[in-house]
């Protein structure tokens, strides 16, 4: 092969470059938003993988997706292969699915698990909380002990993880703060909303854009009047206000916030005991960095964003009521009717987000500009990206 | 049953999944060879009998386990 064939001398080389975060880390007054690469590079959505998703708490699926002992449920998030698993006690673990022995993926597809997690290669056992009960064969035929498989110290790889309103959390490298610490904010403004949650509808919709788009567009209110005008009837631009950042935490709130009702004049029932503020009262924050949450009197949503690379992302959507929907079908209708009124809320947002994607083409943009008034949300969240961005820089090996 | 004939009928059941049958014929496998004195070999089958109970949960995991350790080759 001839020298020049090298790529070491190549002129013109393309050296993976960090990006400058410079901009983003300014007061919102002068503040740019994240550069391009960060929505497009394949580099810098590796690096947003590690530092922004993997060092924090994400939103990767809910606990009633495995209600019974012995559920499985494997996840992929951003390329990591994860296993849910709901043990005999109906604890809720999460671990790495992959096999102790020589790295096999161990569940392949969600399953209820009898007996134990029987690794399809060479059979190595795996009770549901993650211990390795039996390795065959491994100190020869008929012989399944070594002295050198200590299987104390071979159990499945647990995955820190938490369920806080049904959707079930993880922090992949394990460093972050405790979750009741890192979500402290939410928690204690949501407090009120603590009650039991009974699920009823979901749909997940795909769209082209980095997951942080979509982020971005669900904090502010700004772009309310604009692309949801139907939602002005009842929710106008004055009436919304920013719900204020305390740590990985932002969005928007509305004052006049109105229940759905039916063709006949049914309503659901309110969560119980909710304080006043909630009559009329309804708030859109997301935890950082990948779950939107949407707080009414009548009902409960979260949305997943779920990222599948650079440019693309899903939206799971999940919606809950302070009512078990199996004892009340005659509100099945209503419910019907309150998730199309969010698939098409969600899906007029489709466009905006899609065409900001391909805006990050365009070699010219700087990030943007944020209004100092109305964007306030949008920018903590850029501005908390980049601090974690820049955290990983500093200290991340 | 002769071990040809157990042998196909493993196969068979392999092929199939049925991990309850294969927690049966292993386990008749073994016992076929522990009443030779192969304790190497009954402890082979003894194993697979072992695994595919712990798998499905069937309840003579415990028993099979028992013997196993008994020889040293489990827990
Ligand atoms: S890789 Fe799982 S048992 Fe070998
Ligand atoms: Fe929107």
């Amino acid at each position: 092969m001839p020298d020049d064939q090298f790529p070491e001398d190549m002129p013109g080389q393309m050296i993976p470059q960090s990006s400058d975060l410079s901009g983003v880390l300014q007061p919102v007054e002068t503040a740019r938003g994240l550069p391009n690469a960060h929505y497009t590079d394949p580099d810098i959505y590796d690096e947003e993988r590690k530092s922004v998703m993997f060092a924090n708490w994400a939103g990767i699926g809910f606990a009633f997706d495995t209600p019974n002992a012995g559920d499985a449920m494997p996840v992929e998030f951003m390329g990591m292969p994860l296993l849910v698993v709901r043990d005999g006690d109906g604890g809720l673990g999460v671990f790495q699915n992959t096999c102790r022995h020589r790295g096999m993926i161990l569940v392949e597809q969600k399953t209820n698990v009898r007996g134990t997690i029987r690794c399809p290669y060479h059979s190595w056992c795996y009770g549901l909380k993650g211990e390795l009960r039996s390795t065959p064969h491994v100190g020869g035929p008929g012989q399944n002990l070594h002295e050198n498989i200590k299987r104390n110290e071979l159990g499945l790889t647990e995955i820190r993880s938490y369920v806080w309103r049904d959707i079930i959390y993880v922090n992949i490298d394990g460093t972050a703060a405790p979750f009741p610490d890192y979500a402290a904010g939410a928690m204690a403004r949501m407090k009120d909303h603590d009650k039991p949650l009974y699920h009823g509808d979901g749909f997940s919709f795909e769209v082209k854009c980095n997951w942080k788009l979509a982020v971005e567009n669900y904090c502010e209110s700004y772009h309310l009047p604009w692309i949801h005008p139907g939602l002005n009837s009842y929710s106008r631009l004055e009436d919304h206000y920013h719900v204020k950042n305390d740590g990985a935490f932002a969005g928007q709130g509305t004052k006049v916030f109105q229940g759905m009702q039916g063709d006949n004049g049914e309503v659901f029932p309110d969560f119980n005991g909710l304080p006043e503020f909630w009559d009329k009262g309804a708030e859109y924050p997301v935890v950082f960095p990948n779950v939107m949450l949407g707080f009414q009197r009548d009902h409960f949503f979260t949305v997943l964003v779920l990222p599948q690379g650079p440019e693309k992302s899903i939206e799971r959507v999940e919606i809950f009521y302070g009512f078990d929907p199996a004892e009340r079908p005659d509100l099945d209708d209503l419910r019907a009717k309150n998730t199309a009124q969010w698939k098409s809320v969600l899906k007029e947002d489709l466009f905006v987000v899609e065409g900001m994607q391909r805006g990050r083409h365009a070699v010219h943009f700087d990030g943007g500009k944020f209004s100092p008034v109305m964007d306030n949300p949008t920018y903590d969240f850029h501005h908390w990206v980049a601090k974690q961005v820049e955290k990983g820089r500093t200290f991340g090996g | 049953m002769e071990l040809k004939a157990l042998d196909e009928t493993l196969l068979a059941a392999h092929a199939a999944q049925d991990k309850s049958m294969l927690v049966s014929l292993y386990h008749q496998a073994g016992d076929h060879m522990l009443d030779l004195g192969n304790i190497d070999a009954a402890c082979f089958y003894l194993t697979h009998a072992y695994i595919f109970a712990l798998d499905t949960n069937d309840p003579s995991a415990g028993a099979i386990h028992r013997i196993l350790a008994s020889h040293g080759r489990e827990e």
